[in-house]
C-alpha cells in the first residue's frame, strides 16, 4: 500500500511536469508561429498538390529506423556514451578544483 | 536496499539510457516501447532512494549541505527532461499511440522539443554521475573488480587453497 502511494506520487508529480510542458511547448510555438510554418506549431495543412513521399524527410534525416540498424546504432550508443563520460568528467575535474581551492582558503596562514 | 542492488539497478538504467538515446540501433518502435520501460526503471529508482528524496525535500529550504541541495536539483531537472523527452516522444509516437489506437496528429514541432529534451536529459545523468562518482567508484570496485581481481589470484596461488590432509593416529 504504501509503495502503491509513492507509485501514484511519482506518477502525479510527472503527470504535472508533463501538463506544464504541454502547455509551455504549445503555448510557445503556437504564439511564435501561428500558421506551422516552421514546422514548430500546428500541423500544416495536407495540400492535395503535394504527394506524400516529398513530406517525407529526404533518406539519412529524421527517423527513418524501423528496423534498426547495428553498426550505425553501435556507433551512436559509443558517441553518447562518450559524450556521457565527457560531461561526467568536466563535473568531477570541476568539483575536485573547487576542493582544492577551498582548501587553499581554508588553509591557516603561517605566522 | 542493499548497496549490491541499489549498483545493480544503477547500471541496468544506464545501460538502458544509453539504448533508449540510440534509436538507429533498436529501430523506432522498440524505442518507443523502450523508452516507456526506461520511465518505469526512473519509477523505481526512485522509489528506492524514498527516504533520501522526502528527507531532503522537508529540510530544503534549511540548512543543508551543499552537495545534497545540488543532486536535489540535478535531480529534479533530469525527471523534468526524462519526462518531458517521454511526453514529446509519446506526441510523435508512431508505433505506442497506434497500439492504443490513439492518434494525435500533433506538429511535428514536437521532435525538436524531443531532441531539447533527450539532450539537456543526457547533461544531467552526466552531473548526476559525477555528483555520485565516489560512491559508484567504490561500489564498482567492492562488488566487481575486488571479486574478479580475487578469483585470478586465487588461481595463481594455490597455497592458500584448502587441501584434505590425511591423519595417522600414529604420528
Amino acid at each position: 500500500m504504501k509503495t502503491f502511494l509513492r507509485i501514484v506520487t511519482i506518477l502525479l508529480a510527472g503527470v504535472l511536469v508533463a501538463g506544464a510542458v504541454y502547455l509551455v511547448v504549445q503555448n510557445t510555438y503556437l504564439a511564435a508561429d501561428p500558421d506551422g510554418a516552421s514546422g514548430l506549431g500546428a500541423p500544416a495543412a495536407f495540400s492535395g498538390d503535394e504527394t506524400l513521399t516529398q513530406r517525407q524527410p529526404p533518406s539519412g534525416e529524421g527517423l527513418d529506423l524501423n528496423g534498426g540498424s547495428p553498426g550505425r546504432g553501435l556507433t551512436e550508443l559509443l558517441s553518447t556514451a562518450i559524450q556521457l563520460s565527457a560531461i561526467s568528467a568536466v563535473v568531477i575535474a570541476a568539483q575536485f578544483l573547487i576542493t582544492r581551492l577551498r582548501r587553499r582558503v581554508m588553509r591557516p596562514t603561517p605566522v | 536496499m542493499s548497496a549490491k542492488k541499489n549498483l545493480i539497478l544503477d547500471i541496468t538504467i544506464l545501460a538502458a539510457f544509453l539504448v533508449v538515446s540510440d534509436p538507429a540501433l533498436t529501430g523506432e518502435t522498440i524505442h518507443e516501447w523502450f523508452a516507456l520501460a526506461f520511465g518505469a526503471a526512473i519509477v523505481t529508482h526512485l522509489l528506492f532512494h524514498w527516504n533520501w528524496l522526502v528527507t531532503v525535500t522537508k529540510q530544503y529550504f534549511k540548512k543543508l549541505f551543499h552537495q545534497s541541495r545540488l543532486n536535489y536539483v540535478v535531480n529534479a531537472l533530469f525527471f523534468i527532461a526524462v519526462t518531458s523527452t517521454i511526453l514529446s516522444g509519446l506526441m510523435i509516437s508512431k508505433s505506442v499511440l497506434a497500439a492504443l489506437g490513439i492518434q494525435l496528429g500533433a506538429s511535428q514541432g514536437w521532435r525538436a522539443v524531443h531532441n531539447l529534451s533527450a539532450d539537456a536529459a543526457l547533461i544531467m545523468l552526466g552531473i548526476h554521475f559525477a555528483l555520485h562518482g565516489k560512491w559508484v567508484l567504490t561500489h564498482l570496485k567492492r562488488y566487481i573488480a575486488n571479486p574478479i581481481a580475487n578469483l585470478f589470484q586465487r588461481g595463481n596461488n594455490p597455497t592458500l587453497a584448502t587441501r584434505p590432509v590425511r591423519i595417522d593416529e600414529s604420528n
